[in-house]
């Protein structure tokens, strides 16, 4: 037997899902035309599973903003029970004699799953609505709310006529009906359903029947519509956030993807050409759920910058220009595709990133903003040479004195003069086990002089072998790199690389967290292998092995201490329980400020920013230091120069001199050795 | 229309990096790094922006030493079309420099030299005018903007207290300030280019340099002389008179 | 000795005539309006340009004014249009030119000079017959005489690169930049009320007035052009008197081409005792009237 509804339900679907399947295909296959940027991606398939099944099937990142994390979790799960039901729905309705699930207790559990999540789903709507609209939650506001309403909309209708569908079957008015599901299901495994019946008169007779068909219209109706919707709106990332999880580049953030000079053509990101097919699964995965923005420093410091708007404005650039690029040839491509930076990506914004990863770090999906803002800064450096005024500067000063200052570089060394230490420079003697490496900031600054001369008597106390390089280190190239200038920064990173070839050094321990990153990563990404510590580690583990006496201070009892996360340190490296860890060996009076750890707000001074002028909004140094004001701390100590500079000029201009101290964790250490 | 422009390029030690010998004070400049002189790239910075502008080409004349080469091919990175490095510089003397730069200079087709105004190492800012002088032309100083028409040229020129508005015909000689643009960082592609560029060299025409005698070279100080006084009174005489010293 | 004193700024002719006292018969040139500053400077003649002036109009009148006075040695002060007339001077020939002279002696036909070379890194002393001195501003205090020197007006030649009109220098902004000397305040004042006994001092200096980045950026007790530092403005003067100022890197990067630095802090351990050749260690509101009277009296 054929029946009408069965005709209707299959062109219905067919013509659904073609339409999905060609907003997909389009979508997709742009990501696989245009793109021109090469990425390198390691297989580790246990460990994608792990991420997949921790950030997809659980939700895991989501759970970094409590209350919204629950709300999508559960209407997550809830779709997930519901696509069973939903199935069943149409196999039956176009073929009413097919059993998609042989009855039994595994369907009725299945049910039981559909009718209590739909309820769920129900509340959650109720929920996000009151979250978008009453409570007004800012990082929802001012985007796409109608979009967010239609789609909150058609969920609703979806799971209020599952009830009424489930009410009429109850009260057995679907009894017979071609295409009818859940017949015989125990009312047992359907409470909800059967709460609502109770509610209700029994329906019965043909009005009855009419009224079935009038839901069941809608309730397909509503499903296919939502079909057709999903890969033009934000719910894209129903089908590309689960892909984007699974092919995420690595767990390690802001490995920057080097560039051939000889053998590439185009350097950083000018057009939508100029990213990966990883970045174009990014752009359809964002849900613009605005979690980056609303941790972004740069944002909540008053600055224009949004890391959503920029994935956001990327991905409506591939919409509008990619099908037509795509179909057209080399030369009709240059002239479809616009440059994205100016429009609809403002350069300012651009340079206002400290590429702290906070984003990065907040984001559900795991799309990494850094890398592309990083690529887009490139294409403003190296084939523009375009980037602030003091950024040039710096870049001129890291060429002829191998650090981003005006700095005579014989006199790298000289803070360490009358230390006693091997300076390589001047001694050219390797025997030594272990590296220090100094870095700019700790070589040039007064302040941080202090520290790095804390950092040698720890190493003098613990009895290890070590050494400088003196005026023989130069910048790691860290400035250049973040600010884009991958030219310079390979540059300096290829004589670093062969200095420390020269010296055969296979140790170093650093006190910067920006030094640690580039040569641990960025070096290693180069070919060098050796091992390398930051100083919190290192300090660490010499306490832990005893080989560090350290006693508390009288001073400690009436101190409050709290610590200050370097993103290097934390977000890239994930080093963030290592020098909580030595300070409270010491003292108890220790106190969180508000984000920290892998939330942490940035000092403001990565990404070359240290360099440059901040003048629009607040300080974001000054933000951070309200944090630990709030909380009353007396000593903030820190881990990174560059959150020195930051911190202890905030503290100066703030007023808080006498208040507030700023300490390293090496100086922390180094006024209570034993 | 398209103009050729040459541009004159200093290659100096690096300011930065002078030391003193510590016993005798002489200041010796032999192993201390080369780099552009800062008015030089604002030179290369206008030619290249009126080649931008009009069309035509760009030419760099180094007169250094041949350890200035790789000078000339930052020149050619900023987009500096072809150029040469004459050899035998002896010393700041600019009526020689000018002398050497004049004998090439006068083989040249040319409708502008662009010269930095001053450099930062000697200070002498009388290059421009004698290279002028020696080929009779004319001479639009400390130029602010510059604007070419036919064989008209205008010159905005900032002086001390007022700016004047300069006109006059080419062929001319115009020397730029730090103020007249921002040196433009190179675009890799075109350093890159510029790497794989031959640099071609001459010697020095004439040879010998006549005129004055040096004799010595000194720092007038090692470094910060640092001197103290926890009692500020006690300094308050010796401060007054380095005040005076270098304000009269 | 015969010489002839250039300068489009009657100051440095009145310094340079007044330097060269003894054994030189000074004839001065200078543009209308500026004789003022010079003309009791003590030279035995004097001579004004009418019209506009440019290098090529003046090097043509000061030939012909220095063949009918027959002047052995010709001085033109160091300023922009200064060096370019003596460069064309030098370039049509009959002149050897030194430039930025601090200091000059003659003897048995032969000059003696000093000038700073390598940004004031070293000292040149020279020996040359040069007969063309360009002399760096500042070579000695113009002492000036009761007795007030005849002046004749000249009317510029013809020059082949003529004058359109003058814009206004914009006198709004600072341009410290170029200072001779500077007077350079930080956090350490304290508060804004302190800006006048650091304008004495600035005026008793004739310096201008600077800032460390807190007082220029943070506070506007400055204007933001008055930020010395990494993020300001680089300044080179020949004196940097810098007042209650840490001394941060930042700091430093902007003024550490000055070739005397003074430095008043409280705090004994300032980086910026580092980076300076005198330091007084105390309260700057005690020290700087002290060192107001003493540079007055
Ligand atoms: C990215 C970045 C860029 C920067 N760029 C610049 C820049 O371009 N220029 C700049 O200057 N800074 C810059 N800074 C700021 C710099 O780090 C310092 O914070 C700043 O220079 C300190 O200014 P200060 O010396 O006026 O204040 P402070 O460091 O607070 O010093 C005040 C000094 O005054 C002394 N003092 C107090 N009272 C008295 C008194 N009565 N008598 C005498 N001495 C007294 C104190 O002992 C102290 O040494 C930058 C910082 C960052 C992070
Ligand atoms: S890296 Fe930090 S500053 Fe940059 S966009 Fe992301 S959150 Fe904002
Ligand atoms: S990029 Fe990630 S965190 Fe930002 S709006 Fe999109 S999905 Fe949310």
């Amino acid at each position: 037997m054929i029946y009408l509804s069965s005709v209707l339900l299959l062109i219905g679907l067919l013509v659904a899902v073609a339409s999905f399947l060609y907003t997909l295909y389009s979508l997709f296959w742009n990501a696989v035309k245009i793109p021109e940027k090469k990425i390198r991606m390691k297989i580790s398939l246990p460990r994608r599973i792990y991420i997949l099944i921790r950030n997809v099937a659980l939700q895991g990142k989501l759970f970094k903003d409590l209350s919204g994390g629950i709300m999508h979790a559960l209407m997550f799960w809830g779709f997930v029970a519901f696509a069973g039901y939903s199935a069943t729905f149409f196999a039956r309705g176009i073929d009413p004699s097919y059993e998609l699930i042989s009855p039994g207790l595994f369907k009725d559990v299945i049910f039981l799953t559909v009718d209590i999540f739909a309820i769920v789903v129900i509340v959650d709507v109720i929920y996000a609505v009151s979250r978008r609209w009453i409570l007004k939650i800012p990082r929802y506001q001012g985007y796409n709310g109608f979009e967010a309403a239609f789609i909150l909309l058609l969920v609703s209708v979806l799971m209020v006529t599952y009830y009424a569908l489930g009410v009429l079957r109850m009260d057995g008015a679907s009894a017979g009906i071609p295409g009818a599901i859940m017949e015989g299901i125990p009312p047992a495994f359907t409470p909800v359903t059967g709460f609502f019946a109770s509610l209700f008169p029994a329906a019965s007779g043909s009005g009855a029947v009419d009224l079935y068909w009038v839901l069941y219209s809608i309730h397909a109706i509503d499903f296919l519509t939502f079909l057709v919707y999903i890969p033009t709106s934000k719910h894209l990332h129903l089908v590309a956030a689960p892909l984007n999880v699974l092919l995420s580049k690595d767990t390690k953030p802001a490995q920057l993807t080097p560039i051939d000079f000889e053998n590439q053509k185009r350097f950083g990101a000018s057009d939508i050409r100029d990213f990966s097919w990883k970045d174009y699964l990014d752009f359809y995965s964002c849900t613009e759920c605005g979690r980056c923005t609303y941790n972004c420093p740069a944002f909540l410091t008053g600055k224009t910058l949004s890391p959503r708007d920029i994935i956001w404005d990327l991905r409506e650039v591939v919409i509008a220009q990619g099908s037509k690029a795509r179909h057209s040839g080399i030369e009709e491509r240059d002239k479809i595709l616009t440059p994205v930076i100016g429009d609809p990506i403002s350069e300012e914004d651009l340079w206002s990133c400290t590429t702290c990863m906070a984003c990065v770090e907040q984001c559900p999906v795991m799309i990494d903003h850094v890398e592309k803002i990083v690529d887009m800064r490139r294409s403003l450096v190296l084939n523009q040479g375009k980037a602030p005024k003091e950024t040039i500067e710096t870049y001129t000063n890291m060429e002829n004195y191998g650090s981003p200052w005006v700095n005579d570089p014989s006199t790298r060394g000289d803070w360490a003069k009358d230390l006693g230490i091997n300076i390589l420079s001047e001694t050219q003697n390797d025997d030594f086990d272990i590296l220090y490496w100094v870095g700019c900031v700790a070589s040039y600054d007064r302040r941080n002089q202090d520290i790095a001369k804390s950092i040698v008597s720890i190493l003098k106390k613990a009895n290890v072998k070590f050494a400088i390089l003196g005026s023989e280190e130069k910048c790691t190239g860290d400035p250049a790199k973040r600010t884009g200038n991958e030219y310079l920064a390979q540059n300096l990173a290829t004589a670093n690389i062969e200095t420390l070839n020269r010296h055969k050094v296979h140790r170093v321990i650093t006190g910067c967290p920006h030094c640690f990153n580039s040569l641990k990563n960025d070096y290693k990404a180069m070919g060098l292998e050796m091992e390398v510590i930051h100083h919190t580690e290192f300090i660490n583990q010499l306490v832990s092995l005893g080989k560090l006496d350290l006693k508390s201070l009288e001073s400690d009892d009436k101190e409050k201490f709290t610590y200050h996360d370097s993103c290097y340190l934390g977000r890239y490296n994930k080093i963030y329980e290592e020098p909580r860890t030595i300070i409270k060996a010491v003292t108890d009076n220790y106190e969180e400020m508000e984000m920290n750890k892998s939330k942490a707000l940035c000092c403001g001074a990565g990404g070359g920013r240290l360099w440059m002028n901040e003048t629009v909004g607040t300080k974001i140094s000054h933000k951070r230091m309200e944090m630990a004001d709030k909380i009353n701390a007396t000593t903030v100590v820190t881990a990174c120069p560059y959150c020195m500079v930051m911190l202890d000029d905030a503290r100066r201009v703030m007023g808080k001199e006498e208040k507030m101290h700023i300490t390293d964790i090496a100086e922390f250490v180094a006024s209570r050795l034993n | 229309m398209p103009y050729n422009i040459i541009v004159l390029i200093k290659v100096i030690p690096d300011l930065e990096q002078i030391k003193p010998n510590p016993t005798t004070g002489e200041i010796v400049t032999d192993r201390t790094p080369l780099r552009l002189e800062t008015l030089s790239e604002n030179a290369i910075e206008a030619a290249v922006q009126l080649k931008e502008k009009y069309g035509g080409k760009v030419f760099g004349l180094i007169f250094g030493k041949p350890e200035s080469a790789p000078m000339l091919k930052k020149a050619f990175a900023m987009g500096v079309d072809d150029g040469i490095v004459i050899t035998g510089y002896k010393g700041n003397n600019p009526v020689y420099t000018a002398e050497v730069l004049c004998g090439k200079i006068k083989g040249m087709q040319y409708d502008l030299i662009i010269a930095g105004n001053q450099s930062a190492d000697t200070y002498t800012g009388l290059l421009p005018g004698i290279i002028s002088g020696k080929l009779g032309i004319n001479l639009l100083g400390n130029a602010l903007t510059i604007a070419l028409e036919e064989r008209k040229i205008r010159v905005k020129s900032t002086l001390e207290k007022k700016i004047q508005n300069l006109n006059a015909t080419l062929p001319a000689v115009v020397s730029v300030t730090q103020e007249t643009n921002q040196p433009r960082l190179p675009p890799v592609m075109q350093i890159m280019a510029a790497g794989r560029k031959q640099i071609v060299t001459e010697a020095a025409q004439p040879q010998t340099m006549t005129g004055t005698l040096q004799i010595s070279n000194k720092a007038p100080r090692s470094e910060r002389k640092r001197q103290l006084y926890e009692k500020p009174e006690e300094g308050i005489a010796a401060v007054v008179r380095a005040i005076k010293e270098e304000i009269r | 000795m015969k010489t002839l004193i250039f300068s489009d700024d009657g100051e440095i002719a009145a310094q340079i005539s007044s330097y060269l006292k003894e054994g030189f018969e000074n004839t001065i040139v200078t543009l209308k309006g500026e004789e003022g500053k010079c003309r009791r400077s003590g030279a035995r003649s004097m001579f004004i340009f009418t019209g506009q002036p440019t290098a090529s109009g003046l090097s043509l009148a000061l030939k012909k004014l220095k063949d009918q006075n027959s002047a052995d040695l010709v001085f033109i002060g160091s300023t922009a249009i200064g060096r370019d007339t003596a460069g064309l001077l030098a370039g049509s020939g009959g002149f050897k030119p030194l430039s930025e002279v601090t200091s000059v002696q003659f003897s048995n036909g032969k000059a003696t000079t000093t000038r700073y070379l390598y940004g004031g890194k070293s000292v040149l002393t020279e020996e040359s017959d040069s007969n063309l001195f360009v002399v760096a501003p500042g070579i000695s205090e113009a002492s000036l005489t009761e007795n007030e020197t005849e002046i004749t007006e000249i009317s510029l030649d013809q020059s082949p690169v003529t004058v359109e009109g003058e814009d206004q220098k914009s006198t709004g902004g600072a341009d410290i930049e170029k200072a001779k000397v500077i007077v350079s305040i930080g956090r350490g004042l304290g508060k804004p009320d302190g800006l006048k006994l650091v304008e004495q001092l600035a005026s008793a200096v004739k310096g201008e007035i600077a800032g460390s980045r807190p007082v220029c950026l943070d506070y506007h007790w400055l204007s933001e052009d008055r930020q010395v530092g990494l993020s300001g403005k680089k300044v080179r003067p020949r004196l940097y008197i810098a007042l209650g100022i840490s001394g941060q890197i930042q700091h430093i990067a902007g003024m550490r081409g000055s070739r005397t630095v003074v430095a008043i802090n409280k705090d004994k351990s300032a980086p910026i005792f580092e980076e300076c050749d005198y330091g007084l260690i105390g309260d700057l509101y005690t020290i700087v009237p002290k060192l107001v009277t003493a540079l007055t009296s």
